[in-house]
């Protein structure tokens, strides 16, 4: 037990640092003249639920003028794609794709299959580079998405992986509760016949 | 009953060390080993749950898929069913069952039922086997971290309850979908354990590595230690080894391939080689070529032709080729025991004997294809493992200062060469396996000539294609 603590620590302070440099950011980007951290919430989107992508930019100069961001989701890799070409290594746009978002809290549409769906990408409004912008934005199916995110004349990319559903925790449950009656039962019946 | 015979190609008994006399004896071995196995299995289930849905980012599908399933075949050909022994699947089970982690418990919560005598073989195993190929195949189970956890921890269920109700290790003998290449594969392995002298065995009144003493638990395989002669069941849990009172266990380095040609107390009564073993090795000898095809642009585009003249479903298209791979299979391998049984002429031993008999010598030729196949998932495609052991959950950790990182440990070429070097070996020792056997079979050299060439033809027809199939570039997973 003792030097299972002293591993245990050993192993915490080794990546102790490494855990603590995570944050909430999904991942940072570069550009010439921005650097931009992508975050989800949540953090893996599920297919047909809403989520809101935040990108946070830092760099370039406060005081200049309000930019247009953009946000252009291309799916590369899912279902569909696997279906077809059996395992899919070949990653290739699909049908989804959200329209470049105006500016100042315009609505910019996904298109799916040449027809348009609801609204789905906002960029808020009054945001000027560097600063905060957020996309909210509903995924009609789950694989590997490609985020654009584009200021301006800046761009700078970021991958997303959508699930197909929550965690199904009624199977988990289900599961458990089957076992429990299971043995349960067993229980019952070696305790009936005193055949322990 | 030679007696002396069965210590044939033995070259070290282990037991005779210390050190290794005293761990397999000690009780809390297997505990210790199938806990670190079940911790590890919990942390690959909950990055499955709680760790990004994209597959090659999360260490639950590239641990699971490319590291667990490619290193299987691997355990098998160094040390038998050694990873029976830390399999964390039937752990639970077996404690709930034995109401026991390490000790001798003495009372067990199971109804220490008896498997139905219809289900005492090998096919449910291979049935459930190839429901999982077909799952991982039609599902792409290796791109969905959280369905792999799912499947998973239904099997965890499935051993407990199975586990619940029936004796023993009922779970593993009859009902483990891996079983189903865990047995056969085994019977290359160069380690086995048997008894040290069949003569203590056979004056031995108490027979306690059956029946369990203060020490240990009877053979949770339900297998006799006394009469045992191939590793189809042996899971190397070392319970003979405990309670043996005669100290009568051997642990045996020994020459490979063993179990496919040597005499015994099975040898020729197909008792250990029941047809149904023979059938999944046949089975798999169709199976695991498909498995390569299916990652191929060739198959996609068979495939898809199947699907636009036909009008049907690919699923479907997919899941008939499956079948009628395993199907030709049989049909092939059975036909050319047919033939050679017809060629030597012979009258001693029947058919089905035969048939299954030839069918574990091409052991070394499936399992070679399935190690080859196995080259590129692991060499190239393993190499995301290390990126994924900082950032096992896909969050943006970099642990190790490896995330992210890009490795390729053999090129292409180079896993070509090694694969048709593997397929090479696989005809070369299957070739031997059937030179051996055929020997031991029949006093009378011709007929043993006369049986022998048939299959010879057919190994290197088989290798042939074998070798054809990995020359078509396969499509990555990850």
């Amino acid at each position: 037990m003792r030097y299972f603590v002293i591993v245990f620590i050993i192993v915490l302070s080794a990546i102790r640092p490494a855990l603590a440099a995570a944050d909430d950011a999904m991942g940072h980007q570069k550009s010439a003249r921005y650097e931009v951290s992508f975050s989800a919430n949540p953090r893996f989107p599920v297919a047909g639920e809403e989520a809101t992508f935040a990108f946070s930019v830092a760099g370039g100069d406060a005081s200049e003028a309000p930019q247009v961001a953009t946000v252009e989701v291309v799916k590369i890799e899912g279902e569909a794609d696997h279906a077809e070409d059996g395992h899919g290594s070949e990653p290739k746009a699909s049908e989804q794709r959200a329209e470049p978002a105006g500016q100042g809290g315009e609505m910019a549409s996904m298109e799916s299959e040449g027809q348009a769906q609801q609204e789905l990408v906002q960029v808020s409004a009054d945001q000027k580079a560097p600063g905060s912008y957020l996309a909210t934005l509903t995924f009609p199916e789950s694989g590997v998405y490609h985020v654009a995110f584009r200021i301006g004349e800046e761009n700078t990319e970021f991958m997303v992986g959508v699930r197909s559903q929550p965690i199904a925790w009624w199977f988990v449950y289900g599961l458990g509760l089957i076992i429990a009656l299971v043995a349960g039962s067993v229980a019952v019946i070696k305790t009936v016949k005193k055949e322990w | 009953m030679d007696l002396t015979e069965r210590t044939e190609g033995v070259y070290k008994n282990l037991m005779e060390i210390g050190w290794f006399k005293r761990l397999l004896k000690w009780r809390g071995l297997q505990f210790t080993l199938q806990f670190a196995g079940l911790l590890f299995f919990l942390a690959i289930a909950y990055a499955g749950l709680f760790g990004t849905p994209v597959g090659r980012d999360n260490l639950a599908s590239t641990f699971t898929w490319l590291i667990w399933w490619t290193l299987i075949p691997v355990t098998m050909l160094v040390a038998g069913r050694s990873w029976c022994l830390v399999c964390p699947w039937i752990a639970p089970g077996e404690w709930l069952q034995r109401l026991a982690f390490w000790r001798k418990g003495k009372r067990t919560l199971s109804l220490n039922l008896k498997v139905p005598k219809f289900l005492r073989n090998f096919g449910l195993m291979l049935t459930l086997f190839l429901v999982l190929h077909w799952a991982d195949s039609t599902f792409h189970l290796a791109f969905r971290p959280e369905t792999t956890v799912y499947l998973a921890l239904g099997l965890f269920a499935f051993a407990i309850v199975i586990s619940l109700v029936f004796e023993k290790r009922s779970f593993c003998k009859y009902f483990c979908p891996i079983g189903a290449v865990i047995a056969p594969y085994s019977f290359v392995a160069p380690i086995e354990l048997r008894n040290r002298d069949p003569e203590v065995c056979q004056k031995c009144k108490t027979r306690d590595c059956i029946n369990g003493n203060e020490k240990g638990y009877g053979c949770p395989m339900m297998i006799f230690p006394y009469s045992t002669d191939r590793n189809t069941h042996c899971v190397l849990c070392t319970e003979c080894a405990k309670t043996c009172p005669n100290d009568n266990i051997a642990v045996n380095i020994r020459r490979p391939f063993q179990d496919t040609f040597a005499k015994g107390w099975g040898f020729l009564r197909t008792r250990d080689v029941s047809l149904s073993l023979s059938i999944i090795v046949i089975v798999l000898l169709g199976v695991i070529p498909f498995h390569n095809l299916e990652m191929t642009p060739l198959f996609s585009g068979i495939q898809a032709s199947f699907v636009q003249s036909l009008g049907i479903p690919q699923t479907i298209v997919r899941t008939v080729l499956l079948l009628m791979m395993g199907l030709a299979s049989v049909g092939v391998f059975g036909a050319f025991s047919w033939l050679a049984r017809r060629s030597g002429g012979d009258t001693e031993y029947g058919y089905q004997r035969l048939l299954s008999w030839l069918a574990v010598t091409f052991i070394p030729l499936g399992m070679s294809l399935h190690l080859a196949h196995n080259y590129f998932h692991i060499f190239q495609e393993g190499a995301v493992i290390i990126a994924n052991l900082s950032d096992p959950l896909g969050l943006g950790w970099n642990l190790f200062g490896t995330a992210g990182a890009s490795v390729v440990i053999l090129s292409s070429n180079l896993i070509r060469i090694a694969q048709f070097v593997t397929v090479g070996l696989g005809l070369l020792s299957t070739g031997y396996c059937l030179y051996r056997l055929t020997s031991n079979m029949y006093e009378d050299r011709r007929k043993a000539f006369q049986v022998r060439m048939p299959m010879l033809g057919l190994l290197v027809g088989m290798s042939g294609f074998y070798i054809w199939v990995l020359t078509i570039p396969m499509t990555m997973r990850f």
